[in-house]
């Protein structure tokens, strides 16, 4: 399922290196198989909150090659992982998320894009502390590995140029000093 | 029909000052216009002339009660409590007026300004800037004495002297996404639209319905009117967006009125 290349040990290395100076990476070409297209309709529905969101949604139990990923993830972060939360979404035209106050989010986060995106459709992802540190435009087929603690994010509002939605699965990971 | 008050007016200075009759400048050939820079005592009397001139164009400008009548006289007002009080009036200000404030805008220096809640071109407050006339007027006539009084009146709100107002471009994809206004101070917010946006082209200003002051959903739309100034209560239950724009420009002058 994942990427061999990814898999071996010198490739994996440098990511981790890239990731300890960078806080966060992105894979690409990262499945052999676009596997998280055949659960995209499944259970998925849209959320409003006006002030801090709107998008589709839904959890997802485990994918087949999880426990892959998440070797794969703490091998990179150098951390032993747990995967605490998982879920698909869906951003298409209209669709936004805020930031908020108490919007807390610390951990691993890892976002595996679907989707051909253009960063002018909006709809990417901006990391910011005090101001923007670095923005995610989705690319098809990439793994997006990022340590959010202090960090908060969101998704920019979709515009009317988008072609189709933005999909991806999104992980929450854990080391073991937060279970 | 236009209205007086923001033609260009031929006074005193522009007689004396018109292009390529520069004082300090004279043109090769001209002897129509006096040398000033050969003697010394002249410059200073030309200034002297200039400032005095000034003063009266000045003053003029800003005692002058045509200028901008309010309310017009073809003024129509729509109020509403649903979602929250507002207003509309319409054809508020003498056509001719609100022409020259969108004109105006054209030389002005926007700001670029985008966030997770909004994408849009933005000027500094207006109280903080060098307008050009047609601009500087309207600013004058939102922030006198007369004008808010009437907003008090018309609102049922106490107000002071105390104004915000800059100017807002959206292009196509600009938006700004829910958000209740509420800062220390304002009561009223004041959206004076200068262009005119067709259902399909988006720019909508938004009112939501609100639960426990929470938004829910989008209970009022009011597509951009050239001419029109929207007034509303701010308050937490005050939750409104404009909704993208698409292959447009909107154009507002945009602020509150404060206690």
């Amino acid at each position: 399922m994942i990427n061999k290349k990814y898999i071996e040990k010198n490739v994996l290395k440098a990511a981790a290196l890239h990731f300890a100076q960078h806080r966060q990476i992105q894979l690409l070409d990262f499945l052999t198989e676009e596997t998280p297209h055949k659960i995209k309709f499944q259970h998925i529905k849209k959320i409003i909150v006006p002030d801090r969101f709107s998008f589709s949604s839904c959890a997802l139990p485990a994918l087949n090659f999880s426990e892959e990923l998440r070797i794969l993830i703490s091998f990179i972060t150098k951390q032993q992982l747990k995967i605490k939360e998982m879920s698909f979404k869906a951003f298409e035209h209209g669709d936004y998320t805020l930031l908020y106050d108490d919007l807390n989010q610390s951990g691993i986060l890892a976002l595996l894009d679907v989707s051909s995106w253009k960063e002018e459709w909006g709809g990417y992802t901006s990391f910011v502390a005090d101001n923007e540190v670095f923005r995610l435009v989705p690319q098809k087929n990439s793994l997006f590995i990022v340590n959010h603690d202090g960090l908060k994010h969101f998704v920019k509002y979709v515009n009317h140029h988008a072609k189709g939605k933005r999909f991806f699965v999104e992980m929450w990971l854990n080391g073991p000093a937060e279970i | 029909m236009p209205r007086p008050g923001f033609e260009p007016r031929s006074s005193p200075l522009h007689e004396l000052v018109s292009p390529g009759k520069r004082p300090g400048l004279p043109s090769k050939g001209q002897h129509d216009w006096p040398d000033y820079t050969t003697a010394a005592s002249k410059p200073s009397n030309f200034l002297h002339r200039i400032k005095k001139f000034r003063r009266i164009v000045l003053k003029d400008m800003l005692s002058s009660q045509n200028i901008m009548d309010m309310p017009s006289k073809n003024i129509h007002i729509t109020h509403d409590n649903h979602p929250y009080p507002h207003w509309i009036l319409q054809n508020v200000f003498p056509e001719n007026s609100a022409k020259q404030s969108a004109a105006a805008l054209d030389s002005f220096k926007f700001t670029r300004s985008v966030s997770d809640l909004f994408q849009f071109w933005q000027t500094a407050d207006f109280k903080t800037l060098k307008l050009p006339q047609p601009l500087h007027e309207l600013y004058h006539h939102f922030s006198s004495k007369n004008f808010i009084s009437y907003i008090a009146k018309l609102t049922h709100t106490k107000l002071s002297s105390t104004i915000d107002m800059s100017a807002f471009r959206y292009e196509d994809t600009d938006y700004l996404l829910p958000h209740d206004d509420q800062l220390e101070g304002r009561k009223i917010a004041y959206v004076l639209n200068l262009s005119t946006l067709k259902e399909k082209e988006g720019g909508a200003l938004e009112l939501f319905e609100n639960n426990k002051s929470n938004p829910t959903k989008v209970v009022k739309r009011y597509q951009p009117v050239f001419n029109s100034l929207v007034l509303f209560q701010v308050s937490p239950t005050s939750w409104h967006q404009v909704a993208e724009v698409i292959k447009k420009n909107r154009l507002t002058i945009t602020g509150w009125f404060h206690d």
